[in-house]
């Protein structure tokens, strides 16, 4: 079986996203009337033919997305796409979450450790109670960013995840501890303490999702 | 529940499908279904819907045979199997009787 260079490169392309059935189901009988309908408005004016093609090309990626879309769960087509789709989701869905953690988390403590501090004079907040916040939130942001990206991670990816997520927050907490030595001989006890419990997060989780993911390796 | 399990739906656009099959009574190709349905068949979702009626065993296909050394991919030629028809048969009696019965 020949087939032309644009042919080619959309049948690669959907052999990306798309299982090896999807392919033969979807995108090879898509290709081959696009194909034969160009061959049949050869004779038409330029802008018929490149309107055809157009339509057929939208055509074509409509349907590897659909076929992407609702294929996944429901028939033995379980696309790869969504699977690599989970994946880039993760970065994005684990930072976000983060932020929300970070938010919620910081606005219970700061109500358990700062408002009320035996510190407070005068409405004015203290640079310790707002550090020690930072330093308690931390390994509940290190959680969230974890587990966001373990669990939307697809389940055969999980146990690389799991290690690359721990490696964001060892690079994470590493640099704030590089932050705290660094400006030597100063150094900053509060950026050390931050960079110690977001290892602390990262580690706790990690060792958890192990214990998780061991029952799955023992049964594979 | 294992798809094998589940039981049998036909959907408005595969009750298309399977009807212009039937009327035709021989093989027809994708853009071909689009074509001759009046704007019922989408170009960008029949292949999809073709791909699961497979699937379902209602359609079998099989590649278009080439006299010539084209060089061009070959169509893929769709035909309603018989359990296909059966079904097509189970259905339009089933929704006719309802219609005719919400009718009355």
């Amino acid at each position: 079986m020949s087939t032309s260079r644009l042919g080619m490169t959309l049948l690669s392309w959907a052999a990306r996203v798309c299982e090896p059935e999807s392919i033969d189901t979807v995108a090879l009988p898509i290709i081959a009337d696009i194909q034969f309908e160009a061959q049949a408005n050869a004779h038409r004016p330029l802008l018929a033919r490149a309107w055809t093609r157009v339509r057929g090309y939208t055509a074509f990626f409509k349907a590897i997305a659909l076929t992407v879309l609702l294929g996944y769960g429901r028939n033995p087509m379980q696309s790869k796409a969504l699977g690599w789709l989970r994946l880039l989701l993760a970065i994005p869905a684990a930072l976000l979450v983060t932020l929300v953690v970070q938010y919620g988390a910081t606005a219970l403590f700061w109500r358990v450790l700062v408002h009320p501090g035996p510190r407070q004079v005068n409405g004015l907040v203290f640079l310790e109670g707002v550090n020690l916040v930072k330093v308690v939130i931390s390994p509940f942001m290190a959680a969230a960013f974890f587990w966001t990206m373990y669990l939307i991670a697809p389940r055969h990816r999980r146990a690389p995840v799991a290690l690359a997520a721990l490696v964001v927050i060892g690079l994470w907490g590493g640099l704030m501890l590089f932050g705290a030595v660094m400006p030597w001989p100063r150094f900053s006890v509060w950026l050390f303490a931050l960079g110690l419990a977001l290892w602390l997060g990262g580690a706790l989780s990690y060792w958890l999702a192990r214990r998780l993911l061991r029952p799955v390796a023992e049964a594979a | 529940m294992k798809p094998s399990e589940r039981p049998l739906t036909l959907s408005a656009v595969e009750h298309i499908v399977l009807d212009m099959l039937a009327a035709k009574g021989d093989r027809m190709y994708g853009l071909e279904l689009v074509a001759e349905s009046g704007g019922r068949l989408k170009r960008g979702t029949v292949y999809v819907t073709l791909g699961r009626m497979i699937q379902k065993g209602l359609l079998e296909a099989e590649a278009e045979k080439f006299t010539d050394d084209s060089g061009l991919v070959p169509r893929r030629m769709y035909r309603a199997t018989s359990y296909g028809l059966r079904v097509l048969r189970v259905w339009t009696v089933a929704t006719e009787s309802l219609a005719w019965e919400a009718g009355s």
